[in-house]
């Protein structure tokens, strides 16, 4: 046995954690080598002086008691959360129940997010704007700063929207313009006029919507002019694409009424 | 492992967390709250997490961690020190040093090794336990316990140097 190798026993003798033959090898080489021996006696003396002189600081009865509280606090309802989770992944039947409930929390999301058919765009922006008429109701008549005059509008329109609406109907005798303000519809910037006729209040909305196909059912046929015409909240709804961008009506008016608004709009 | 059977075993081990709190704290307030720092963040843990390993290990381990986070330690004062050992002829006289003595020259020695002398030769740890508590390899652990040894004896041989104790002259055979 070498010195180096001696010294890595010394904690093991020092310790009684040596088997028989260890100690007696490590003896035999202690005998021949004083150096080793002397260190392991200082050592031995050290580590016996520590054991039996150095001061132990026992923990004091008010700390026992504050970590028996915190202990009893633990085991409450909250406390025990980890335990039970301990138990729900360790326990077979639990297990199962519990990955079952997992795969079942995970897999529904994902289901109605990338099984279930997507809403067409058209019924989504239908939906939009019958939405957007149902609140500007709940605030009718409108007040504020939105401008009633053309001009105004326009101007308004210039300076808040990123499109040029390419509206030509401004209202006239029969069919009042009301206000007009920008807004959003589908996350994008969209011009909304009022209109009044009798007692009932009109909107027209115009955005980019170049992405918006017209679906080929439920088109209405208006003096050589096909829109979509759709019901969204008791409301009717006509959208039509011209060129880039797309147009809604949305309007409690009666059909007749609701072709020449659309006419007037369309074929100004 | 339980949440009961980590919360027994805190109890278990609980004057050996103090026991090595007080002796890397600056007095016993901070030692206790050391220990129930320590609780609280054994008990917060996933039991998982100290499922399959020597409890007190854990705990101390939990404890030392703390400690060193608390005062920035960033390495375990081994790396600038190096002793030599001393052939003397003092160490039968240590006994006459008082307790206080001992406890000043425990209280020198820098923190990690301090607290690997306590847990080894006050609450009798395997070296492995040692190892697995501050992150050491086996041989710089046993480096560890030997340095912190030989400057716990000169320390030792300085206080009995200063108090002006001799040993006694050693009984020569008559020719």
């Amino acid at each position: 046995m070498t010195c180096d190798e001696a010294r890595e026993r010394f904690e093991d003798l020092l310790h009684d954690r040596l088997s028989p033959a260890e100690s007696q090898s490590l003896r035999q080489h202690l005998s021949e080598c004083p150096r080793c021996l002397e260190e392991l006696d200082a050592a031995g003396v050290i580590a016996a002086l520590i054991r039996h002189r150095a001061s132990y600081h026992r923990a004091p009865d008010h700390l026992r008691q504050s970590i028996l509280r915190e202990l009893r606090r633990q085991r409450t309802l909250v406390g025990r959360l980890p335990e039970a989770l301990h138990i729900l992944w360790t326990t077979p039947p639990a297990l199962c129940a519990t990955t079952a409930i997992l795969v079942l929390a995970l897999a529904l999301p994902l289901y109605h997010r990338w099984v279930r058919p997507t809403p067409d765009p058209a019924v989504r922006v239908v939906g939009e704007v019958a939405r957007d008429y149902d609140r500007l109701l709940l605030n009718y008549p409108p007040h504020g700063t939105n401008p009633a005059e053309p001009m105004q509008i326009q101007q308004w329109f210039q300076q808040t929207l990123n499109f040029t609406p390419a509206i030509q109907f401004w209202g006239n005798q029969e069919i009042r313009l009301v206000r007009g303000y920008p807004t959003y519809i589908m996350e994008r910037r969209a011009a909304c006029l009022i209109f009044k006729m009798g007692d009932a209040i009109s909107t027209l909305y115009v955005f980019p919507g170049a992405d918006i196909s017209i679906p080929p059912h439920n088109r209405r046929q208006i003096n050589g002019y096909a829109p979509y015409q759709a019901t969204a909240r008791d409301q009717r709804v006509l959208l039509w694409r011209q060129g880039e961008l797309a147009f809604l009506i949305v309007s409690p008016l009666t059909n007749p009424e609701l072709d020449q608004l659309f006419l007037r709009i369309r074929n100004p | 492992m339980t949440q009961t059977e980590l919360a027994a075993a805190i109890v278990v081990h609980l004057d050996a967390l103090h026991n090595l709190a007080a002796w890397l704290a600056r007095d016993s307030a901070a030692a206790s709250a050391l220990v129930q720092a320590t609780c609280r963040q054994a008990l917060r843990m996933i039991p998982q997490q100290l499922s399959g390993t020597n409890l007190r290990v854990g705990l101390l381990t939990i404890m030392w961690g703390l400690y060193r986070q608390d005062h920035m330690l960033s390495g375990d004062g081994l790396s600038d020190i190096a002793v030599e050992h001393v052939t003397t002829d003092k160490r039968g006289l240590y006994h006459t040093l008082s307790r206080a003595d001992l406890d000043a020259g425990l209280r020198q020695l820098p923190e990690a090794l301090r607290a690997a002398l306590i847990l080894t030769d006050m609450e009798g740890y395997p070296l492995e336990d040692l190892a697995a508590i501050f992150g050491w390899s086996k041989p710089r652990t046993q480096t560890a316990l030997a340095t912190a040894r030989q400057l716990l004896d000169r320390f030792l041989q300085a206080r009995l140097t200063s108090t002006g104790v001799s040993p006694a002259p050693e009984l020569k055979d008559s020719p």
